[in-house]
Parts: structure tokens; sequence; C-alpha cells
């Protein structure tokens, strides 16, 4: 008996304490999981809620009755909300509201103007720094907000939240779970009572997130016990069901979260559950043996008893090895047998649970070193990647400070050539006009200086058009883009070249453009400035080859929503011979350009998500280009669909 | 159409001396008074605080950046009108840096490229001057 229980304890021991080492190790790295990330978010709220130009946009926004000035205020505010969006850890979107709950300006257009008033992140957010709250989405995924006042000398101007996704920090836990067949992590904050709420979709209970709690009554349980922050190994207590588990408890203090990593005991001491039975009821027939051989029979049967004693000694100190073998009376013989059977049984069952033990164990030791195998492993690639990052961005960012100095440094030299030559001609202009006997050689001045004009736009326009193209090249063409009306952009392009053709600067001033707008609006998310390059590029294309007759630009509708703008003219048509390298460098038989508009066009068009087609015209004269750009609808199809 | 009984004053400040060679001879034309500097140190010493109605500013200077030398004027002429002008490509990066880098807010329109046709300038000096601070 002596030995079935030392047998036992020992063992139970043993697992114990291999099992809990192993949960603490678990918990240690969730916990450090956890702080991380929401140490770094809460970094970035502070961020964007310390930002002053944010807040002070936000105090315009409230104050202005125009409505243009609160649309700059908004554009500012939200490419604010931009710039930071990249540095946030899972980030979904940031809001900013105002007083009102109504959100002003976002990284995600489709919340602009909803109103928030009654939900908890703006109560919440409106008097608390730092809060974090949880919720699940329509598709039952667990997110997260984080949410905070925006503060102006005093005075409460809104409010900022962000959203994330929690969603990959939880499936981290599965890779713990799936190691042992009831191993579970609880996730667990207080409730408004103070009871404790589940955080995560449990193992045993995926429905639990945000929905189940356990009573803070329930002191005993590691939930309620995290929660109490004490941060403690459990080798027996009961869980939220009522199960016997083996338990670590921690308390996430910045968050006021409890963490609990647990496995049931039932698997733990899976192996220990056999030998307990077995070796406690074997131990207690030896014991039993022992005494009715000692005691009845007594010292006068000698010799067989003795060795029997003797023999029992050795396995009640766990010796099973010799053979019980006694010869003597025939009833002593009996059982000297059938206590040898016996021997043999434990001593094989010993064997074998000592096996299951040690199978078992290693089982243990094998999943929790796979798990911390995993979690380096995914360390490690995290550092990878952030090393490769680092490498990429620090490449990129040469390139861009080559581009820059290139620009600059041939900028810079057209800057007086074109200031003083136009000053010059201008100055020979006026000269001339009140000149009224003007000589042939101050008109030939006036002509050279014209000419030199001339070159030096197109060397102006050469310089840009090669810096686009380093950057295209160099993949750091950057699109600044933002929510913008096409019918309005082509509009004013339009209307700014039918001031150029009327001062005959296409040679005729017999061209007229036509533009067919389409009903609606078109909004879409777009950098103005590069629409309005391409648009200019196909225009001048346009007028450059067409004396007289319609230049007509439209835009369609396609069926899956996106624009389709085509700019026809009545001109000589694309040779044949350039067609199949329209958008090629440097293909172009013209003497005035340069060759690399479409080249960039295209590329623009393509940074937009759209493309870029040229043809000839079947019916007419001249040719027509084609592109399109997907719009805000267009977009939410494409997501819907797939 | 008031207000044109003064003739305005801009200060100039590009360490290119070419440039404000050429940029005050051109504004001159159109009927500006020029003094420009070629060291933004130099130009911060002597500055005259109210007496401009425009200042403009290159980015890239050896001796001391445009947002620093901002910084530096406006500490000095809490009121005057400072703008940029820029042959630096990174464009918007350069506004971008300039939400950290300066004091204050600052309006995409107070950011000029260059090189720019003369009348464009003027249009743009022009918008700049008439616009409420």
């Amino acid at each position: 008996m002596v030995f079935g229980i030392f047998t036992y304890t020992e063992m139970e021991q043993t697992i114990k304490s291999e099992v809990l080492k192993k949960l603490e190790i678990v918990a240690k790295l969730k916990e450090k999981n956890f702080q991380d990330v929401f140490e770094q978010n809460n970094e970035k709220l502070n961020l964007v809620s310390s930002r002053y130009q944010l807040k002070v946009e936000l105090d315009n926004y409230n104050k202005n009755t125009s409505n243009n000035n609160k649309t700059t205020s908004q554009k500012i505010m939200n490419k604010i909300l931009n710039a930071i969006k990249p540095e946030i850890t899972k980030f979904e979107d940031i809001l900013v509201l105002n007083l009102s709950g109504i959100v002003v300006a976002s990284t995600n257009n489709t919340y602009f103007g909803t109103i928030h008033s009654d939900d908890i992140y703006f109560i919440e957010g409106k008097r608390h720094n730092n809060v974090t709250i949880l919720y699940k989405d329509k598709n039952q995924v667990l997110k997260s907000y984080l949410t905070g006042p925006l503060i102006l000398n005093d005075k409460l101007l809104g409010v900022v939240t962000i959203f994330y996704n929690l969603g990959d920090l939880l499936s981290m836990f599965k890779v713990f779970e799936e190691q042992l067949a009831t191993g579970e992590i609880n996730l667990v904050k207080k409730d408004d009572n103070g009871d404790a709420l589940i955080i995560n979709p449990l193992r045993f209970n995926p429905d639990a997130s945000l929905n189940l709690t356990v009573s803070k009554d329930r002191v005993d349980t590691p939930i309620i016990q995290s929660l109490l922050k004490n941060e403690k190994t459990f080798p027996e207590t009961k869980d939220y069901r009522g199960v016997d588990v083996l338990a670590v408890t921690r308390y996430l203090e910045k968050l006021g979260w409890g963490l609990v990593v647990k496995m049931d005991k039932v698997e733990a001491f899976a192996p220990l559950e056999n030998v307990k039975y077995i070796t406690i009821l074997s131990g207690i027939m030896v014991g039993v043996a022992i005494i009715i051989t000692s005691t009845f029979l007594g010292n006068s049967i000698s010799r067989p008893i003795k060795k029997l004693r003797d023999i029992m000694n050795e396995i009640a100190h766990g010796k099973f090895d010799s053979k019980i073998d006694v010869k003597g009376p025939r009833e002593i013989e009996e059982l000297a047998k059938q206590l040898d059977r016996m021997r043999s049984n434990i001593a094989n069952t010993n064997t074998h649970l000592n096996e299951l033990v040690q199978e078992r164990t290693k089982k243990i030791e094998n999943a929790l070193s796979k798990l911390k195998e995993n979690e380096e492993a995914l360390e490690e690639s995290n550092k990878n990647l952030v090393l490769a990052n680092e490498r990429l961005a620090r490449q990129s960012k040469v390139q861009r400070e080559f581009i820059n100095i290139t620009a600059h440094e041939l900028r810079t030299p057209i800057v007086p050539i074109i200031t003083l030559t136009e000053l010059l001609y201008s100055k020979i202009q006026k000269e001339n006009k009140s000149d009224k006997n003007l000589s042939k050689e101050n008109e030939k001045k006036q002509e050279f200086l014209q000419v030199i004009l001339r070159n030096c736009y197109r060397l102006y326009k050469l310089t840009e058009d090669i810096l686009d193209v380093t950057k295209i090249e160099s993949q750091t063409l950057k699109m600044n883009k933002e929510r913008v009306e096409l019918n309005e952009i082509i509009e004013n392009v339009i209307n700014d070249y039918k001031e150029i053709i009327s001062k005959k600067r296409y040679g005729s001033d017999q061209i007229r453009l036509v533009f067919e707008p389409s009903k609606e609006n078109n909004f879409l998310n777009a950098d103005k400035g590069r629409l309005i390059q391409v648009l200019s590029n196909l225009l001048d294309n346009a007028l450059k080859f067409t004396k007289e007759g319609n230049v007509i630009i439209t835009i369609k509708k396609l069926k899956n929503q996106e624009l389709m703008v085509s700019v026809k003219d009545s001109g000589t048509g694309i040779d044949p011979e350039i067609l199949p390298q329209l958008f090629k460098k440097f293909a172009t038989k013209s003497e005035q350009g340069t060759g690399l508009g479409l080249f960039i066009s295209k590329n623009i068009i393509e940074a937009h998500g759209g493309i870029m087609w040229g043809e000839n015209n079947s019916e007419s004269n001249g040719s027509t280009f084609y592109f399109t750009l997907p719009t805000e609808k267009s977009n939410k199809t494409i997501e819907d669909g797939g | 159409m008031c207000k044109i009984t003064n003739i305005k004053k801009i200060l100039l400040v590009d360490n290119e001396v070419d440039i404000t060679y050429a940029l005050t001879n051109a504004l001159e034309h159109y009927g500006f008074n020029i003094e420009s500097f070629n060291d933004p140190i130099l130009a911060l010493n002597s500055y005259k605080s109210n007496f401009y109605d425009l200042i403009i500013l290159d980015i890239k200077m050896p001796q001391m950046d445009g947002f620093e030398l901002y910084n530096k004027l406006r500490e000095k002429d809490p009121k005057v009108k400072i703008c940029f002008l820029t042959a630096s490509e990174l464009f918007y990066e350069e506004f971008r840096k300039a939400r950290f880098l300066l004091a204050e807010k600052i309006g995409e329109e107070y950011f000029i490229q260059k090189p720019i046709k003369t009348e464009d300038l003027v249009q743009k000096i022009n918008g700049l001057m008439m616009e409420n601070k």
C-alpha cells in the first residue's frame, strides 16, 4: 500500500509540475502578445488624439457654417487620418466624430455622415481616454474599438475611434489548443455587474465570446481569480464548466483583462488514473497477504513462509523481478503461486503504466515544445518581415531621394531661363507695339524670343515627363487619391482648352470641343492632378492633329459600374506604323511632343485600376482614345461579388 | 480694388542667385517691390517686422531650410503671410512634412511649384495677398 501511494503521488507531482510549467510559458507568451499590441495601439490613439492640426481642423469644422470651409477641414482631417493609418496594427478604420456623434472624417468613405450618438464608443470616448471596447460584427467576428476624446484648450471637440480586428491575435490561441485534447485559453473582462465576461470564442463553447459570463461569486474558478489580479498556478481547481483542471492565470494590467491557460486534469493525469486503482488495489492485496501469512501461520511453518515474506518485502519496496517460487506445504505453495501470478501481473501492469506515463508526458512535452517552436518561428518570420520591409523602405527611399534631387537640379536652371525670357519677350512686345516705325530687326528679335520661349516650355515639359517615366519605372509613382467628381474635372480641363484654342495656340480656332457628361455625378477615388494630366495629354494630342471639326469627350457608365471616358477627334488618325506601339515610350512621329505622354497616361490610369487604349475611327476620320476608371460603386460590386 | 494705393512688398529668399535675380526682375515688372536674399540667415537677421505683404521661401537651402526659417520668421512677425516656392519633386511629401515641421497649419495654396510661368506666379501671389488670414 505504501508503495502504491508513493508511486502514485510521485508521478502525480511530476506530471503536475511539468504541465504547470508549460502552461505558464504559454500564459507568459500570450500576456506579452496582448500587452504589446494594445500598448502600441494605445500609443497610436494618443498619436491621433494629440495631433494638433487634426483638432484645429475639427474645431474649424464645428465652428464654420460655410460648406466650402467644412469640406476643406474635412479633407485635411482625412489626409491626417490616412497618413496615420498604416502605423496601426490590425487596423481597420479611424473615425473622427463631432459632439453630436456624427462622423466628420474617416479613413473609410462609407462612414461619412453616419450618426453614432448612441454607440458605446462615442459615449465612452467622450469621457475616458484609451477605452478598449469589444464588439462582434454582423459576421460574428470579434472586433475592437479604441476610443478617446479630442480636446483642444480644455474644450471637448469630439471623439476619435479606431477599429481593429482581434481575429489574428485570437487565432494564435488555436496553436496551443490544437496540441492538446482539452487545452483552452480564456480571455475575460469584468462586465457591468463585476462578473467575468468571456472575450474569445472558447474551444468548449464557441458561442461564449461576449455571451458567457462567470459569476463573480465563483472565486474558486481561475477566471475570477485572474480578474482579482491573482497571477497563480493552480495544480487543482475547477474551471467555469465545473471540470477539474490545471490552470495558470495572468492579469493584463493595462486592459484590466484576465487570462487563463488551462488543461483538463483528466487529460493530464490520464495515465495516472489507471495507475491509481491498480496499484492501490495490488498494494492492499500484497499487504493483506503479508499480514495473513505472518500472523496466522507464524514462525512455526518457518522457512517457506519466511522466504515468502522476504520476497513480499522486496515487492513492497517496488522490486517485482524475483519470481516467487517457494517449496513447502501444499497450501503455502498454492499461495505462493497465487502471489506470484499477482506479482507478475503487477509487474506487467506497472511496466505498461510506466510506459504509458512516459509516453503521455512525452506527448505533452512534444506538444508544448512544438508550440514554442511555432511561436519562435512566428517571431522569427515576423522579424524577417520587418527587416525585409525596412530594406524595401530604404531602397525606395534612396530611389525617391535620387528622383527628388534630380528633379530639383533639373528644374532649378529652368526657372531663370523661363522667367527672364518671358520678361524679355513681354518687354520687346510692348516696345514693338508702341513703335510705329517697327523695324524688321526688332520684329525678328521678337520672333527669336518666341521660339526660345516655346522651346523653354518644351524643355520644361520634357523634364516633367522624364521624371514621371523615372518614377513609373522605379515604381515610385505615387497617387494622392481623394474623393473627386469626374464631370467637374473634365469640365474644368475643357474650359482651359477652349481658352487656349481661342488664342490660336493650335494654329486654328476652328476646332469645337464638345463635352457629353453623364447625367449623374460620378464620384471616384482618384488623384485629381494626375487625372487632369491624362485628360490634358489626350486633348493636346487630339487638338494637335485636328485642324478643324469636333473633338468630342464623353463619359459612359459601363455595366460593372465603371466609367469609360473617350476622346474622339476628327484629325489625321493614328499612323498604322505607330499603332502597335502607341503606348510605348518615344512612340511619336510628331515633332512637337515628347513621345512620353501616352506612356505616362496609361500608367496613371492603370495605377487607378483602369485600362487605356486607342483606335482609328471606323466610320470617319481621326481616332478615339478610351480609358476606364473604377468608381465607388464598381469597387463595391467587386467586393460583394468576391 | 481699393487697396491698390500702396505697392506690395515681397521678401524673396532662395539660395540660387539666378533665381532671385530672375524672379525679382519679373515680379518688379508686374509692379511688386521685391527684396531678395540668397542667404536665409542674413534674411532672418535683417528682417523687418510688419513691413512685407508676402514672404516667398525656397525649401532646400544649405544654411537653413525653408521650414526652419519659416518658424523663426513667424516668431518675429506673427501676422505676415509666408509661402513656399519649391522645385522639389516630392511636392506632396514636402507638404506632409511641413505639417510636422511648421509651428502652425498652412494650406496647400501656400506651396508653389517651380518652375512656373510668371503669369501664373503673379496670379497665385495676388490670390494669397487677397486671402484673409
